[in-house]
């Protein structure tokens, strides 16, 4: 029976998956589970347990790949179903620690592809694999409320005094590519709605950051260039709303921070505020 | 001192152009007791571990997501006749034998 108190995934502890307990045999049959070579199996196996073994072994295999693929849907439609299995196999014998839960699985697959030589075709590849870990993160991520413009109501007049204490769900991804468009142009609604009407949406070549937050249980995603980028970095940092503005402002003198600032409150990703007291 | 005055009164627009965003608004939430057996969402207590394992229809500690504000007005008929209601905390009822 589980306990009636369940522990958030994001809190479970890290195990040594490949090293397991200090034992000789689970070192060699962990070992062997992730062998180069397809018929390795650990030692002190006879024949017939050596071929259960191999069912066993491609069992975690599939388990660790097809987790794999339900947290980078988009990497996988990216570079095609076939491929990207192969790319999920070489991953596998690289991420050792690893949450027991599948659900966190794949922390490290956006290094891994940047190491990877099909990133000389697909430079972005990287940067989409981090939005959808940022994307998992901030579903699986406590939950806490959210402020929204209403609870500001009263600090009208002191809006560029406040600082933000920012909700446990939110991430920043920031790129050179437009990886939001990109993530946009691969959900399978989008898909949908192109097919019946007039074709892809053309994806601008621009640097474009993505800012996730899920203030209940919907991960939204808000687009951000420019400056903008800079102003949402400064809350994050829980800079004054006016000092974020000065830092977004030395990036460019044409930044208008009414729209960002208004998508930014409306994404729900301040769990409180304070009127700002010291420095910054 | 003339920068202040233009910076609040661009906030002050932002705070007005976010309240008028209605994705901003909570738009589910969290309804207990009102979930068919095997079709919760999460959170059914001991003997489960999460999503789709409810045992018993209406299970009082497993919830469902639902449009915000209509949880508590949802009413159903169990299997032995009687009424619930939908609840925004934990109940005691229809919870399945240990």
């Amino acid at each position: 029976m589980r306990t009636s108190n369940p522990a958030h995934v994001g809190d479970l502890p890290q195990t040594d998956f490949m090293s397991g307990p200090e034992d000789g045999f689970h070192r060699t049959f962990c070992a062997a589970l992730m062998d180069q070579d397809p018929r390795a199996y650990p030692a002190g196996l006879d024949g017939r347990a050596a071929r259960r073994f191999a069912i066993y072994r491609n069992n975690v295999h599939r388990g660790l790949q097809d987790a794999l693929a339900a947290a980078y849907p988009v990497v996988k439609s990216l570079v095609g179903d076939t491929f990207f299995y192969r790319l999920a196999g070489d991953y596998i014998r690289t991420e050792n620690h690893r949450p027991p839960s599948l659900a966190l699985y794949g922390a490290g697959f956006s290094v891994f592809l940047a190491g990877h030589a099909v990133v000389a075709t697909l430079p972005y590849l990287p940067d989409i694999a981090r939005l959808e870990r940022a994307w998992l993160e901030a579903l699986h991520a406590a939950d806490a409320s959210a402020i929204t413009a209403a609870s500001l109501a009263g600090f009208e007049d002191r809006l560029a005094l406040l600082r933000f204490f920012v909700h446990p769900a939110v991430r920043l991804v920031a790129s050179q590519f437009p990886i939001h468009a990109i993530w946009q142009a691969n959900q399978a609604d989008r898909q949908q709605a192109e097919q019946q009407n007039n074709g892809p949406a053309q994806i601008l070549y621009r640097a474009e950051a993505v800012l996730l937050a899920r203030p209940y249980y919907t991960v939204k995603l808000v687009r951000l260039e420019g400056a903008g980028v800079e102003f949402a970095r400064q809350l994050l940092a829980g800079q004054r709303v006016g000092a974020a503005y000065e830092a977004a402002l030395a990036e460019d003198t044409h930044f208008d921070v009414t729209p960002v600032f208004a998508q930014l409150l409306a994404s729900g990703m301040f769990g409180a505020f304070t009127l700002g007291q010291g420095g910054g | 001192m003339k920068n202040a005055l233009v910076l609040a009164a661009a906030l002050s627009a932002g705070l007005t152009m976010a309240a008028a965003d209605a994705s901003a608004a909570g738009d589910q939430e969290k309804c207990f007791g009102v979930s068919l057996a095997g079709q919760n969402e999460c959170a059914a207590g001991p003997g489960t571990t999460c999503a789709g394992t409810s045992k018993v229809d209406y299970q009082g500690n497993s919830w469902k997501l639902v449009p915000a504000g209509t949880c508590e007005e949802m009413t159903f008929t169990t299997a032995d006749g009687r009424t619930v209601h939908g609840s925004l905390t934990k109940l005691d009822r229809d919870l399945p034998e240990m």
